[in-house]
């Protein structure tokens, strides 16, 4: 009886944990597309866009540092059209 | 909070001895006066006679006068910059942040940031207590650059500090749900800065007094019109000029300073005398309602 209360209980928090997951991953999208424009729009002068005038990029260049590793990140192959679909659920 | 007067005009004509000029008639009756040298090229100290540096120095009863030493100004800026990314970046112990900012040290707009960062601790954060403070602005170009960019900043705050806002209250339903805690975004706060300090100077320079030189030529003519839209532009107006006549190459000078106040609408003061500003002291001192 434990053990299947034990089961039950492991089987309820997993649930728990896929519908938080769920319930999230459209902010979660919209979000990470909302800091990929924040890093443009901050850094983008360090990589030949128009965007914030270098000064103020400067200023804030202490606080930017997860927006640094982003900018460096998407060098990478990320599948953008996979990442995608699977948000939406399309198979 | 000191008066402030900025005195505009083209390279030799004539700011910095209207600029000494009009200190000496403010002290004189009696009100505490500042002047202070933004242009690069410095000529304050040959004026009056005596070596001036960055801090507020006495240079006769009634007035202080100083220099701004733009070159140490940007070093500090940087300085401080590199310390903040050392202590941040710790990880990243292998980046030379010293090449890094020898390019930041020559980007475009940064002379200009510096001193609009500059003109906010005069404003703003000054502590010589004095009634006026004269700015004798560097030549025309680098001064208009340096009078618009604390709005051009402000906006950009007010746009980046808005998406911060709107991605750290998705950010808390996120970690609401996942019932999970981070820290508190510096960026956001930062920004939030930033945008206060560029709004509060953008407005304390627009109550400033705009005086324009003029040295009776076409060529000055055309760059007070240039000066009186772009100040126009951000929201700031051109309340006087001097016809400095020392250049001149009008035969009547009365008459010609009469022709220009037509053509601008703004009382045109032509000194008689080197040693006047021939009555501006007295419109700042008592400006008409």
């Amino acid at each position: 009886m434990k053990k299947f209360l034990e089961i039950l209980r492991f089987l309820l928090q997993t649930i728990e944990t896929v519908q938080r997951d769920k319930a999230t991953r459209f902010l979660e999208f919209e979000l990470q597309s909302q800091k990929h424009a924040f890093a443009l729009l901050t850094l983008g002068s360090l990589t030949g866009h128009p965007s914030v005038p270098l000064s103020l990029t400067m200023r804030l260049l202490p606080y930017l540092e997860k927006e640094l590793l982003l900018m460096l990140q998407r060098e990478n192959t990320d599948d953008e059209l996979a990442r995608i679909a699977s948000v939406f659920e399309i198979e | 909070m000191s008066r402030v007067i900025f005195i505009l005009g083209k390279g030799g004509s004539g700011k910095t001895t209207t600029s000494v000029t009009l200190a000496r008639e403010f002290a004189e009756a009696g009100y505490r006066t500042e002047i202070i040298s933004l242009d690069p090229a410095h000529n304050l100290g040959g004026v009056i006679g005596m070596p001036l540096g960055d801090a507020p120095q006495k240079i006769s009863e009634n007035i202080l006068g100083r220099e701004i030493n733009l070159e140490q100004r940007i070093s500090n800026s940087l300085l401080e910059l590199m310390g903040e990314m050392k202590k941040k970046y710790r990880y990243l112990s292998t980046i030379h942040f010293d090449s890094i900012f020898q390019l930041f040290k020559k980007s475009p707009g940064n002379e200009e940031t510096v001193l609009a960062e500059t003109l906010y601790e005069i404003l703003l954060e000054s502590k010589t207590n004095t009634d006026y403070s004269i700015l004798d602005m560097p030549p025309t170009g680098m001064a208009l650059r340096i009078l618009g960019l604390p709005g051009s900043l402000a906006q950009w705050s007010v746009l980046l500090h808005g998406m911060r806002r709107e991605m750290d209250s998705k950010k808390k339903v996120i970690e609401r749900i996942h019932k999970t805690e981070s820290k508190e975004d510096e960026l956001l706060q930062n920004l939030g800065t930033q945008t206060n300090k560029w709004k509060n100077l953008e407005k304390a320079i627009q109550g400033a007094w705009f005086h324009g030189m003029l040295t009776g030529d076409d060529l000055s003519l055309d760059e007070l019109k240039t000066i009186r839209s772009e100040l126009a532009e951000n929201g700031m107006s051109l309340r006087s000029a001097s016809l400095n006549c020392v250049h001149c190459s009008s035969t009547n000078p009365a008459e010609t300073a009469q022709r220009l106040q037509k053509e601008f609408s703004i009382p045109i003061f032509f000194p008689k005398k080197k040693e006047e500003t021939g009555g501006l002291s007295a419109a700042i001192l008592s400006p008409p309602a």
